[in-house]
């Protein structure tokens, strides 16, 4: 399935977010009412959350879709619709870029079997994606489309990472494998 | 401190009372999205991200819980206006253990209002969190 699959609703020119991933597409638009996407299409997916301003569509590029997909992008929705002061000392709304920046970049490095993150605001308006299992504790915060804040630490290794990493993603990977399939 | 007096200095050159006890609580409201399941803990707990400094000041805003409780509220008052949220605490020796400096600081919000001031790296929002209790715990 391609882009260009997709029905009338993705050529909405309200649509402001896309981005393209290894394995998937993720949109998110303005939702001025309007209902009429199709949601029942072979590998594609519809995600709504009556009242909030956005809707996100998934359509992977490959048929298993990873086992986190439904919770964190339901998470991922319910942020979009925070409204100034969400946290009740002042932050602002959630930055859509950031978020999907997160979201894709999720699709691009989980492998399909490890545990589902929870989904974080922060008060600066990014996104926090937490794992507290296994010994381990990982977060990756958003802080720019492009640069994320890991965090790492392993209870029965003792050994510890707190570093921003900009573009160069790849040590994220070893910290992410030590969730693997097995902490399921 | 009160009256636009300058805050007392602690020991690590951070706005400090020393007339703050460790043991006093210091309270933070938790939003409904900032508490998470912690499987190494073997409970819910707010995430670090509930004890992030405000972004454009080097300190987070708390309410001192014996000054609250002094004048005869209940803890539920600092959720009014704030339903779903909870309430988590934690002691002024903790942030204290963590570099961090801890003043009073009077609002028109609330006059237990304090400050806990200080730079917060991941790991110090992360001993933060993990070291809370709840006061009110999520609904």
């Amino acid at each position: 399935m391609t882009l260009g699959s997709i029905s009338s609703g993705l050529d909405d020119p309200t649509m402001r977010h896309t981005y393209a991933v290894k394995n998937a597409y993720v949109w998110g638009y303005p939702h001025q009412g309007r209902r009429s996407y199709p949601s029942t299409l072979t590998g594609y997916r519809l995600f709504t959350v009556p009242g909030y301003d956005f809707e996100f569509k998934m359509e992977p590029m490959i048929d298993l879709q990873p086992s986190w997909l439904d919770s964190v992008i339901s998470s991922a929705a319910r942020l979009l619709a925070l409204e100034p002061n969400w946290d009740s000392y002042g932050a602002p709304p959630i930055d859509p870029d950031r978020l999907f920046y997160g979201l894709n970049l999720l699709t691009s490095l989980l492998p399909s079997g490890t545990p589902a993150p929870a989904v974080v605001p922060t008060n600066s308006g990014g996104v926090q994606f937490e794992w507290h299992t296994q010994g381990i504790d990982l977060e990756l915060e958003v802080i720019a489309v492009g640069k994320v804040n890991l965090f790492y630490e392993n209870e029965l290794t003792g050994e510890t990472s707190e570093r921003e990493l900009a573009f160069d993603l790849s040590d994220l990977s070893p910290a992410i494998s030590h969730l693997g399939p097995q902490a399921l | 401190m009160t009256n636009g007096a300058p805050y007392p200095t602690g020991p690590h050159g951070l706005p400090d009372d020393p007339e703050i006890s460790d043991e006093t609580a210091l309270w933070r409201r938790v939003f409904p999205g900032w508490w998470i399941t912690d499987e190494n803990q073997g409970r819910v707990r707010p995430t670090s991200k509930a004890f992030q400094n405000y972004p454009d000041k080097p300190c987070l805003s708390i309410l001192i819980g014996e000054m609250v409780t002094a004048r005869g509220d209940e803890p539920s008052t600092a959720l009014e206006g704030f339903d779903g949220y909870a309430l988590a605490a934690i002691t002024a020796g903790l942030a204290r253990t963590h570099n961090q400096g801890v003043v009073h600081d009077p609002n028109d919000e609330d006059a237990a209002h304090g400050l806990v001031y200080g730079h917060k790296t991941d790991s110090i929002r992360s001993r933060l969190a993990k070291g809370s209790v709840w006061v009110i715990p999520p609904p």
